[in-house]
């Protein structure tokens, strides 16, 4: 693409006309560059992750495979040709204008008629019946501002009329998505022909001086300029919502010398505003992470010029705009592409009213109390959100080890659930709140003392979680090749503190020893064909390393039978339905009739285990894959050693048997080769210093959350919340519940710190990871994303993340 | 289109879904939340504020919880 906005003709009567800038409206100093032709500079083009870049020309041409690309790229020659022409087109017929302007010094004035005949109703309404009825063009007419005249560019007349024109629904709802991108391409070249005709019919009908400019790109800022033409609203994707078409169209101006109709300005579509920040898909949507929730510090590496356009990233955009031949997703997504204006406009007033309702009851507690939280993870932003809504206290500081926040959100949950990885946006929001600070990279209990941290906050909250795996106590659980879980997960995950995780070269068998959701999370991330996890945020050298480890077979064992494996029935049904997993199961005769029931904590989801277990044996869920890999569920076996002489070699089980719900050796031991060896039996909870009591897991000794003395004595001020406070039990929205029950009897606490939280602010000033630099770290992780196209990727240093710098150019 | 709640809601009823609805989409019944298929807009904010994960694209519910899709 890049070159057509080079387009010469454009270039030439920039010259010309710039040698009158009096009789010219041209663009203020700090006007923004023109998007294509920003993208033809030797400044985009030689970035390590321009489009032009061999691997990113590789990926167009077969991302979707060779005949979706030679579809589109031959739309684009259809139509490239005629755009080419119609862009020119725009400048040659105003040919007459510039010879007047280069003869006499000025433009011809405009017929004393239509001036006076203003605001030339009978006019405005053929043009709007000829651009309806010829086009189906909606049209709209406003002063064009200096603002949204790009860089070096220039306009001979300072009104507008504005012309929007729909994009076909359908390419936007079906597959493949690449459809939408040849319907991009089409409607620039419809509307752009429609423009000229237009401007040639108003000049040869009513003789009106205007120059027409093409959907393509040209000398102004068309989103702000159809809004400002009462056309609709910029949405928060960038892109102009116009009520009839949502963000499915395109724009193109023809420039009016006089103010010759009535301006359609209108504040009738600014409660989008509102809307959109409340909605936010197109942001959750975007593959690629371009738009950011609030404007990025980059203002050069903006589309346009409207605070809003500067929350996205054109770079980002543009790169896989151009890679995926058209991606779209953010029109496909917007709720104004999918469903009716009016319905959206009536839920919104309806919850506009709700809202008021809301605060009106709402009843905030009068409380000022300083709250130090010591863990940015699920419990103690939950615990963050819980003090927002219920106190008006402005002195919440939450203190985290690491200088990102998230906790297990970012660094446990499995990259390819995105339903549960996307409350890192709704926790990330609950930190934007300016009552809370963030203090990344400070480790409590060694940078600063509990004592220190008591003495200073009127309150103190121990959210630091479960991140450590259990261990097994067997021999041989030290050699290479053994690991825990929560460890294998975490380096996946790219958390720093486990990146120098070994792992074997080859895993032809791998033995993971438990029953819970942890242990499908490990077994999927290893069987999952590579496609399928590349686009999630898994770091590189993890992606590489399991690949090459070429497993067949992932064995998981549990010391019980099917009814007491604890996995959620969904997470299980979606590992054996992976159409490339052979699932087996092995141990246990599910022909005989089940004997030994006890009470279960869950008896519902135990008996849906249990039946796909049975439809398991009875190979409902064989893969067609002849060269599927296996995963085996064994019962009944109890890992007894393991064995091997650097690296494990094999591991040792015992046969067991349950009677009376009591777990019973038989004697009977079994060898199987592994080589890899997972044990997925929980998590624990690090020991804090200044804690006084953790049980042998790590779980705080407390009453209802508050923090007991070792003779269990609970202390006032101190309270602790999440997994080190009720085990590492229950989903991330448990420690919700937990949150909202320690603040409420925080609340009521009425211990007084003796100091002030300044004093620990002070101290960590130098070391401290603040809110802004936090949001840095993780603006520049979505920007490293778009070399591979991830939304992110993440940093698995701690000091690369110290180090980031937003690129200032 | 719509979004569908599905069964962690059961018993739960965290209505943190029905604050940041931007239309008003979400009511209660015995056992859990529900949206209102006509109302949902498809935007989608449901999923990331719910805390135990019910919320699914109608097309992608899990096959446990088909039965959600038509609740009332």
């Amino acid at each position: 693409m890049a070159g057509v906005n080079g387009n010469k003709k454009e270039g030439k009567y920039l010259k010309r006309i710039r040698k009158y800038p009096n009789q010219i409206f041209l663009p203020p100093e700090d006007g923004v560059m023109e998007g294509f032709e920003y993208f033809a500079t030797k400044e985009y083009l030689s970035k390590p992750d321009a489009v032009n870049r061999k691997a990113n020309m590789l990926k167009m041409i077969t991302g979707y495979g060779g005949r979706q690309f030679a579809k589109t790229a031959k739309a684009l020659g259809s139509n490239i040709g005629s755009m080419l022409y119609n862009l020119g087109k725009n400048f040659d017929d105003v040919e007459d204008l510039v010879i007047h302007l280069e003869e006499k010094q000025t433009f011809p004035r405009q017929s004393v008629k239509l001036i006076k005949g203003y605001p030339n109703t009978e006019i405005w309404e053929k043009l709007q019946a000829y651009a309806w009825e010829k086009h189906e063009i909606q049209v709209g007419f406003t002063e064009v501002t200096e603002d949204m005249i790009f860089e070096g560019k220039a306009i001979p007349f300072k009104y507008a009329l504005v012309f929007v024109q729909e994009m076909n629904k359908g390419a936007f709802e079906e597959e493949p998505i690449v459809a939408a991108g040849r319907e991009v391409v089409r409607v620039y070249n419809e509307l752009g022909k429609a423009t000229n005709d237009i401007a040639n019919w108003l000049r040869s009908e009513y003789n009106i001086h205007c120059q027409a400019n093409h959907p393509f790109g040209g000398l102004t800022d068309y989103v702000p300029l159809a809004e400002k033409a009462g056309l609709g609203k910029m949405g928060h994707d960038g892109l102009l919502i116009v009520p009839r078409f949502g963000t499915r169209h395109r724009i193109s101006p023809i420039y009016i010398q006089d103010k010759i109709f009535e301006v359609t300005d209108t504040h009738e579509y600014d409660w989008i505003d509102d809307f959109c920040m409340s909605c936010r898909a197109c942001e959750r949507n975007c593959p690629t992470g371009a738009i950011y929730p609030e404007p990025i510090v980059d203002k050069e590496n903006a589309f346009g010029i409207r605070p809003r356009a500067r929350t996205i990233d054109r770079e980002k955009c543009f790169t896989y705009f151009s890679i995926t031949l058209g991606c779209s997703q953010c029109i496909r997504t917007c709720p104004f592409t999918k469903q009716p204006y009016e319905k959206i406009k009536s839920g919104w007033n309806a919850n506009k009213d709700k809202e008021q309702y809301s605060k009106a009851k709402e009843n905030k507690e009068e409380n000022s109390k300083s709250v130090a939280i010591v863990g940015a993870g699920a419990s103690g932003l939950y615990a963050a959100e819980a003090l927002l809504a219920k106190s008006q206290t402005e002195q919440i500081d939450v203190f985290e080890k690491l200088p990102t926040p998230f906790g297990l959100v970012r660094y446990g949950v499995a990259p390819d659930h995105p339903e549960v990885k996307s409350k890192v946006f709704y926790f990330h929001d609950i930190i934007r709140n300016n009552r809370i600070n963030y203090y990344g990279n400070v480790a409590i209990g060694q940078d600063i003392s509990i004592d220190t941290l008591r003495k200073n906050y009127d309150a103190v909250i121990i959210a630091t979680g479960a991140s450590k795996g259990r261990d097994m106590n067997i021999p041989g659980e030290k050699l290479k090749g053994s690991m825990t879980a929560p460890a294998f997960v975490n380096w996946y995950n790219c958390q720093p503190e486990f990146q120098n995780l070994e792992l074997p070269k080859k895993a032809k068998n791998i033995s993971v020893i438990g029953m819970g959701n942890v242990s499908l999370d490990v077994s999927r991330m290893i069987l999952k064909s590579k496609d399928s996890l590349e686009l999630s945020v898994i770091s590189d050298s993890a992606l590489k390393t399991i690949k090459s480890m070429k497993t067949e077979e992932v064995h998981i064992y549990g010391r019980r039978g099917p009814l007491d494996a604890k996995f959620t029935p969904k997470e299980l049904i979606e590992l054996v339905e992976l159409p490339y997993i052979e699932p087996m199961v092995d141990g246990y005769d599910f022909n005989n009739t089940i004997t030994d029931i006890y009470n279960y904590d869950d008896m519902d989801n135990a008996l849906i285990n249990y039946n796909v277990f049975k439809e398991i044996s009875q190979g409902v869920y064989k893969a067609k894959d002849r060269k599927a890999k296996k995963i085996i569920f064994h019962f009944y076996h109890s890992p007894s050693e393991i064995t091997g002489d650097d690296w494990v070699e094999s591991i040792v089980f015992e046969k067991t048997s349950v009677s009376d719900n009591n777990l019973l050796g038989t004697g009977q031991y079994i060898k199987k080769k592994s080589q890899l060896i997972i044990r997925s039996i929980g998590y624990k909870s690090d020991s804090i210093d200044g804690v006084p009591a953790q049980d042998t897991n790590g779980i705080i000794s407390n009453i209802d959350g508050k923090v007991c003395e070792a003779d269990g004595q609970p202390i006032d001020g101190f309270y602790c919340t999440g997994w080190i406070r009720r085990g590492p039990r229950g989903i991330i929205g448990t420690n919700k519940t937990d949150a909202l029950e320690v603040v409420d009897n925080l609340l009521n606490d009425s211990y007084k710190a003796t100091g002030s939280p300044d004093v620990i602010r002070n101290s960590i000033i130098n070391k401290a990871v603040l809110k802004d630099k936090m949001n840095e770290i993780l603006m520049v992780e979505r920007l490293n994303g778009s070399r591979t196209h991830k939304r992110a990727k993440k940093f698995t240093d701690v000091d690369d993340m110290l180090n980031v710098n937003i690129p200032q150019n | 289109m719509a979004y569908v709640i599905c069964g962690p809601c059961v018993g739960v009823k965290d209505t943190k879904c029905r604050e940041v609805c931007p239309v008003s989409a979400i009511y209660e019944n015995d056992e859990k939340l529900v949206i209102d298929a006509e109302l949902c807009i498809d935007c989608g904010a449901c999923v990331q504020a719910c805390p135990v994960s019910a919320i699914y694209q109608e097309d992608d519910v899990p096959t446990a919880w088909l039965k959600y899709k038509t609740d009332k």
